[in-house]
């Protein structure tokens, strides 16, 4: 505790002045992946942060404010992890341009921050020391001091920090240890500006390279390279003492469990099954609440407002389409909860490590696992998330597939249909048939996904298969913080979304549901005749001999244009079209009820258990999310594969569809 | 930390074979060392830039290794290089030479 205890506390580095500053001063946290980046750059910026995208690029920045000192508030720039300046992947090539300044839209920054994980010192040092080498102003930040503490592991910060030539800085930044000092330190690097070229370079003098493999021959280029190891672990043997020499014991033994050869799978299916139990029956008490909060919203308007347009289009459309979708916040909060904890404890590396070979199998790259199990939340997120392959054909591949995953906004459409027609059944006395056809659709899903992948790599996408390389970071108990951090910036975009898009697609079909106005003589209060005659019904009614096949009905058509902008719309313009938000009552109001009632023209049930499950199918197929359309035209840069990917995954829900509802009649009634 | 492994400077070039004595040492390559042996990096093969990034992670002549265990499905294959855990497939690992140290 000496060395440490005295620079946390310190007094050592003297408050420079920042009168000459250029202001504001950009500072970037830059560090190899998992190395406490995020939670430093959560306790300097606390709440004032934004995700915003980098210009031109998709990969998700995060910007925040830090009150450095009274007068002084700095922007910080969190980057994507990287082990080196040699970029090998999307992420670590943005963040390189960064950091070197050669990305032309963001200037470079005045100070990098440079995070350094105590616990594994020689490896960080490889980034930390290249970055050193470039001579702009830099604060090696020492992450996981504590951790390193506790192993006992001694590091002399001042010698580290001499020999390294800048200042080194030990932060614990879930207690905000070692914060002021790192403020001071960077003010006084922001004054310093350049540095001297430190006189252990081992880097290619000329700032143009672009690779170092492609400049230097093979034998160039790994002299160099052992040369630095060797200075870095000269440097860290000289800066530390340690009692024991191996850490990583605690990892080694959960690792025992949970990537055993028989228990490892076990435990994988087993925590899956739990994400998804919890989020069918955990989230149904927030979700009732807020369905009657709404309820009780549109019947108090009617109650209070004059009826006529303006209050139909309050309660019919805006309350009843953004209430019909908000309902689902909690289970889309879960669902990244989840994704969230398993990604911050570790976890997330080791099913990659357990799936990798069975992805192998499919063509797919076990650094794919996880992209595709952000896509169970969003594809957005999950898309964005493949940058992390480095095969273009293998990224690619994975993308393709993405949307094959039930994301968070199928999950409202297969909880309604599962209310309305297979509640409250048990499969063996105690597994409910809801979640059983819940987990079936994540299935089928996952089944036509390997099979497509299969497909695409063994002819569009044709490559041998590339290696696997991945870090398996010790495990580490999530910081809760980091966590509410990430939840809160998910239910924002969530939020944002249900009052823009979904928002204006409710308005929209509300309008189209509503106009032309019925004649007088017809009955103007009769809902269903309004409706059929409207420009929606009239739509409804040209692609319904397409879906008749499918079991749908007009109605259903209605809501499966709207849902081709954003899946969870179906059930907002299901609402609008069976006008539930009315004010006869809490049963009869519930669009469950509607749609259990709803007759078609010669008297039979629009809606049966058949009808649900080729809807449910369709849902899981088809790629209708326009933000996914978006992001993929972004990621691939090109219309050519959004457009691909909406073509064949609408024939392949068609002929799914197709083939449930019409093989389910064979079989059976309805 | 790392102390400087062995001095290899030459071994029989040509395909590296999974197992070969030279100079009394025993060389293995990292995809047959048996799991739980203590080892020191020798060399990688292969000029490309995962051979590159392997480097850039610490794969570097002498440091210590060791084979923890393989995935459920035989690959692949976790490694703890210096005081750190690395997942690779056999595959690549085939192309790591070491020497099993005491």
């Amino acid at each position: 505790m000496s060395a440490a205890t005295e620079t946390l506390s310190g007094s050592k580095i003297p408050p420079p002045s920042f009168r000459d500053l250029r202001q504001p001063l950009t500072v970037a946290v830059a560090g190899n992946p998992n190395t406490g980046k995020t939670s430093l750059f959560n306790s300097l910026t606390g709440l004032r942060q934004k995700v915003a995208n980098y210009p031109g690029v998709t990969v998700e920045s995060k910007l925040g404010q830090w009150s450095l000192a009274p007068d002084c508030l700095v922007r910080v720039i969190d980057l994507p992890g990287l082990y080196s300046l040699e970029a090998t992947s999307l992420d670590e090539q943005i963040a390189r341009d960064v950091l070197l300044g050669r990305n032309s839209k963001l200037a470079q920054p005045d100070v990098v921050i440079v995070t350094v994980d105590a616990t594994n010192l020689i490896r960080n040092l490889y980034l930390a020391t290249q970055l050193i080498e470039t001579g702009s102003p830099m604060v090696v930040a020492l992450t996981m001091f504590d951790l390193a503490e506790r192993s006992k592991l001694r590091i002399d910060v001042q010698k580290l920090s001499a020999a390294l030539g800048v200042q080194v800085v030990p932060v614990v930044a879930k207690r905000r240890g070692g914060i002021d000092d790192l403020g001071r330190a960077v003010l006084s690097a922001a004054k310093a500006g350049l540095r001297q070229k430190p006189d252990w370079c081992f880097s290619v003098p000329d700032q143009n390279r672009s690779r170092l493999v492609s400049d230097l021959s093979r034998e160039s280029w790994q002299k160099l390279l052992t040369a630095r190891y060797r200075w870095i672990e000269k440097v860290v043997a000289e800066s530390t003492a340690s009692d024991e020499t191996r850490q990583s014991n605690i990892s080694e033994r959960i690792d025992a469990f949970v990537t055993h050869k028989f228990l490892g799978p076990v435990i994988l299916v087993l925590v899956m099954l739990l994400i998804f139990q919890t989020i069918f029956s955990w989230a149904n008490l927030p979700m009732n609440l807020i369905d009657h909060v709404f309820s009780a919203l549109g019947a108090g308007l009617r109650a209070n407002f004059p009826p006529g347009i303006l209050t139909d289009l309050l309660v019919d459309g805006v309350i009843a389409g953004v209430g019909g979708v908000l309902v689902f916040l909690p289970q889309i909060l879960l669902l990244f909860l989840f994704i969230t904890l398993l990604e911050d404890s570790g976890y997330m590396a080791r099913a990659a490590f357990l799936m990798d070979r069975l992805m192998r199998a499919f063509g797919l790259h076990g650094k794919a696992f996880v992209p595709l199990l952000s896509s169970f939340a969003c594809a957005v997120p999950g898309i964005m998330a493949t940058r992390t392959i480095e095969n273009p054909k293998d990224r690619l591949a994975t993308i393709m597939i993405a949307p094959f995953m039930s994301c968070s906004a199928r999950l409202p459409v297969y909880t309604l249909m599962i209310a309305a027609f297979f509640s409250r059944q048990k499969v063996l006395g105690f597994i409910s048939l809801g979640a059983l056809m819940i987990l079936g659709m994540y299935l089928l899903g996952i089944g036509v996904a390997i099979i497509v992948s299969w497909i695409l790599k063994h002819t569009l996408l044709n490559a041998p298969s590339p290696p696997f390389m991945m870090e398996l970071p010790p495990y580490r108990l999530p910081n809760l913080a980091n966590v509410a951090h990430t939840l809160l910036a998910r239910v924002g975009v969530f939020l944002k979304q249900a009052g823009t898009v979904i928002m204006a697609i409710s308005i929209l079909m509300w309008v189209l549901v509503t106009f032309p106005r019925a004649s007088a003589t017809e009955a103007r209060n009769d809902h269903a005749t309004q409706v059929e005659n409207s420009y929606a019904g009239q739509a409804g009614r040209i692609i319904e001999p397409l879906i008749t096949p499918l079991g749908f009905d007009w109605k259903i058509g209605i809501a499966l244009i709207s849902s081709f902008a954003a899946r969870e719309t179906v059930i907002s313009t299901l609402s609008i079209v069976y006008k539930v938000g009315d004010d006869s009552g809490a049963e009869s109001s519930s669009l469950v009820a509607a749609m259990r009632n709803a007759k078609r023209a010669d008297g039979s049930t629009v809606w049966t258990p058949l009808v649900a499950l080729s809807l449910m199918v369709f849902f899981v197929l088809a790629c209708q999310c326009m933000s996914t359309v978006a992001i993929v035209r972004r990621e691939t840069n090109s219309w050519r594969w959004p457009l691909f990917m909406i073509s064949y995954m609408l024939v392949l829900a068609y002929v799914a569809s197709f083939i449930t509802y019409q093989g389910g009649r064979l079989l059976g009634p309805g | 930390m790392f102390t400087r492994g062995p001095v290899v400077a030459e071994y029989p070039s040509g395909d590296i074979e999974s197992r070969f004595h030279f100079r009394g040492e025993i060389f293995v390559t990292l995809d047959t060392t048996p799991i739980g042996t203590a080892v020191r990096i020798v060399s990688i093969e292969g000029s490309d830039s995962l051979t590159l990034r392997l480097m850039e992670m610490g794969m570097v002549p002498g440091a210590p290794a060791r084979v923890i265990k393989s995935a459920p499905l035989g690959d692949p294959i976790q490694i703890c290089l210096g005081n750190y855990h690395l997942a690779l497939r056999r595959n690549e690992a085939r192309t790591i030479t070491v020497t099993i140290s005491d």
